[in-house]
C-alpha cells in the first residue's frame, strides 16, 4: 500500500518536473480519445434514429371493391396475427375521403364533388419493431394478399424511412469502422509517447538498477505514470465531450428538429463511457508501459 | 571476504586484468591505486557485479558473482553499496530523496526510512542540504550525498571510485577522515579506488594494492597525510 502510495506521488512529481512534455502526452491522447469517443456517440445517435424510424412504420393493405364486411374483419384478424403488428384499422371509404380532404387543405375543393364510391377500402397496419423486422412483416403481408383473396395491394409507407433506415446503418457502420482505426491509433500514439516517457527516465531507471533494484521497483513507477497519463487524457477528453455536448449541441437541435427528442444527451455523460474512456486509459498506458519497458533498452 | 581468483578481463584487444587474484577481508580499509585507465573503476564495478569478468571466479561472502540469478544480484548489489566518481545522483530530486532511495528499494517507509535518513545526514553533518536538488549543489556536496546514499542501507561493503577528486582541500579533509574510520567505526569492508594515495588520511593503516601488469599487488607503503604535503 506504501508503495503503491510512493508510485502515486512519484508520478505526480514527474507530471510537475516536466509539465510541458505531460501536458502534450495527455492532450494528444485526450484529442485522439475524443475524436474515437466523438465518432462513437454520433453512431450510436444515428442508430437510435436508425431505430426509432424504423419502429412504428405503417403499412396500407387496400381491399378489393364491395367485399363483404365479415371478409374484411377476417382479413383485418390474420393481419393482426402477424408477428411484429400492434395495431389494425379499417379505413372506409368515407373515412378514405375524409383524409385525403383534410391533407389537400386549400385544395380541399378539387375532391369535394368525387363521391366515395372512388375510394378503395384498407386496413391501416401499424408495426413496431427495427427496421429489419418492419421488413419482414412487409414481407408477410405480401405474402397473404397471394393466399387470401381480397387485398389487392399493399402498400408500404415505410419505404422511405427503410432507404433512410439502410443510409443510416451504412453510416453507421462506418462509424465502427472509423472508430476502430482511431483507437487503433490512439494506443499507437499511447505507445510512442509512453516509449518517450521511458526515455526520459532512461538515465534514473539505469541508476536504480544500479543501487540494487528488482525489475517490480523498475518497472512499475513507469507503469504507473503511463496509465495515469493514459487516465488523465481519457478523462480530458470526456471534459472535451461534455463540453462539446454542452455548448456545441444547441446548433445540432435545431438541425434535428423534432428528432432531437431521439438523441440521448445524457450518453455524454453517461456513467459506461466514463467507465470505459477510463478503462481504456489505464488499460492502454499499462500495456504500453510494459511494452515500452520491454523495448527501450535499460 | 571478497575473493578474486585468476580473474581475466578485455575490452576488444585491451587487457585490463590477467590472473587477477586477491583478497579482501571483513571490516578492512584497502586502497586500490594505479594511474588512470589502469582497470580501478572496472575492478569495483565488477566486484559489484555490475561488468561480468571473462574467466575466473569472485566471490563475495561465498557467493560467486557470475553465477547469481539477476534477483540475487540486486540484493547483493544492496549490500556491497557504490560511491561513484560522477556522483550517479538524480539532479532533480533533492539530497534526502535520493538518499532515501536505497532504503525505498529495499521496502522501508514511513518512520522507519525517515528515521534512518536523519541518522545519516546528522552523521555526516548534512541536514541542513536535505532539501536542497542536486543539481543545485557544488560538488563536494554531492560526493557527500553520494557517500550517505551509500551507506543508507547498511551496507557491508563500500567501494569508493575517486571519491576525493576535484574536491578543495578543507571538503578532502573532511570526507577523507570520514571514509578511512568507516571500517571501524560502521564495520564495513572498504574498497577505496585512488590515483592518488597520498588522500588518505595518516591516522589509519590500509592495505594498499597496486594494479601493475594487469593484476594487484600488495604493496607495503607508508601513506603520508595528505594534509603534511
Amino acid at each position: 500500500m506504501m508503495n503503491l502510495y510512493y508510485y502515486f506521488i512519484q508520478s505526480l512529481k514527474a507530471f510537475r518536473r516536466k509539465p510541458l512534455t505531460h501536458l502534450l502526452t495527455v492532450g494528444t491522447i485526450a484529442l485522439t480519445l475524443t475524436l474515437a469517443g466523438g465518432i462513437t456517440l454520433t453512431a450510436n445517435a444515428l442508430r437510435t434514429i436508425s431505430e426509432k424510424w424504423g419502429s412504428g412504420a405503417m403499412v396500407a393493405v387496400y381491399l378489393k371493391d364491395g367485399l363483404p364486411e365479415h371478409k374484411v374483419e377476417t382479413i383485418r384478424k390474420k393481419l393482426t396475427e402477424i408477428d411484429g403488428v400492434t395495431k389494425t384499422r379499417v379505413i372506409s371509404k368515407d373515412l378514405a375521403r375524409k383524409r385525403l380532404i383534410q391533407s389537400l387543405e386549400g385544395d380541399a375543393d378539387l375532391v369535394k364533388s368525387v363521391e366515395n364510391e372512388f375510394f378503395p377500402v384498407s386496413i391501416e397496419v401499424v408495426i413496431h419493431g427495427e427496421t429489419e423486422k418492419v421488413n419482414q412483416c412487409v414481407e408477410k403481408m405480401k405474402k397473404l394478399s397471394g393466399v387470401v383473396a381480397g387485398i389487392t395491394d399493399v402498400r408500404d409507407v415505410h419505404t422511405w424511412n427503410k432507404k433512410v433506415g439502410h443510409v443510416l446503418d451504412i453510416v453507421y457502420l462506418i462509424g465502427i469502422i472509423l472508430m476502430i482505426i482511431v483507437l487503433v491509433s490512439t494506443t499507437y500514439i499511447i505507445m510512442v509517447t509512453t516509449r518517450l516517457t521511458v526515455e526520459n527516465h532512461l538515465s534514473e531507471i539505469k541508476l536504480i538498477k544500479l543501487l540494487g533494484a528488482r525489475s517490480g521497483f523498475i518497472n512499475t513507477p513507469v507503469i504507473f505514470e503511463a496509465m495515469l497519463t493514459g487516465l488523465a487524457g481519457a478523462a480530458l477528453s470526456l471534459l472535451f465531450l461534455w463540453a462539446a455536448g454542452h455548448f456545441g449541441l444547441p446548433g445540432l437541435k435545431e438541425m434535428l428538429g423534432s428528432s432531437w427528442e431521439m438523441i440521448s444527451v445524457n450518453d455524454f455523460l453517461n456513467i459506461r463511457i466514463i467507465g470505459l474512456g477510463c478503462a481504456f486509459g489505464l488499460l492502454s498506458g499499462l500495456l504500453s508501459g510494459k511494452l515500452a519497458l520491454m523495448t527501450v533498452k535499460t | 571476504m571478497i575473493i578474486l581468483e585468476n580473474v581475466h578481463k578485455k575490452f576488444g584487444d585491451r587487457v585490463i586484468f590477467e590472473n587477477l587474484k586477491a583478497s579482501f577481508n571483513p571490516f578492512s580499509l584497502n586502497i586500490i591505486t594505479g594511474p588512470s585507465g589502469s582497470g580501478k573503476t572496472t575492478l569495483l564495478r565488477m566486484l559489484r557485479g555490475e561488468i561480468p569478468a571473462d574467466a575466473g571466479r569472485i566471490r563475495v561472502k561465498d557467493k560467486e558473482i557470475g553465477k547469481l540469478r539477476e534477483s540475487s544480484r540486486s540484493l547483493l548489489a544492496r549490500s556491497i553499496a557504490m560511491v561513484y566518481q560522477e556522483g550517479n545522483l538524480l539532479d532533480d530530486r533533492s539530497a534526502i530523496e535520493n538518499i532515501a532511495l536505497p532504503l525505498r528499494i529495499a521496502g522501508i517507509h514511513g518512520s522507519a526510512l525517515r528515521n534512518k535518513v536523519y541518522e545519516i545526514t546528522e552523521k555526516l553533518e548534512i541536514s541542513s542540504l536535505s532539501f536542497i536538488n542536486c543539481g543545485d549543489l557544488s560538488g563536494g556536496e554531492r560526493r557527500l550525498i553520494s557517500i550517505a546514499r551509500a551507506l543508507a542501507f547498511s551496507p557491508s561493503v563500500i567501494l569508493l571510485d575517486e571519491p576525493l577528486a576535484n574536491l578543495d582541500k578543507t571538503m578532502r579533509k573532511r570526507i577523507s577522515e570520514f571514509l578511512c574510520n568507516l571500517s571501524v567505526n560502521e564495520k564495513i569492508l572498504v574498497i577505496w579506488a585512488t590515483h592518488d594515495v597520498h588522500e588518505i588520511a595518516d591516522t589509519v593503516h590500509p592495505y594498499v594494492f597496486t594494479i601493475k601488469n594487469h593484476r594487484l599487488e600488495l604493496s607495503q607503503t607508508i601513506i603520508p597525510s595528505f594534509i603534511e604535503n
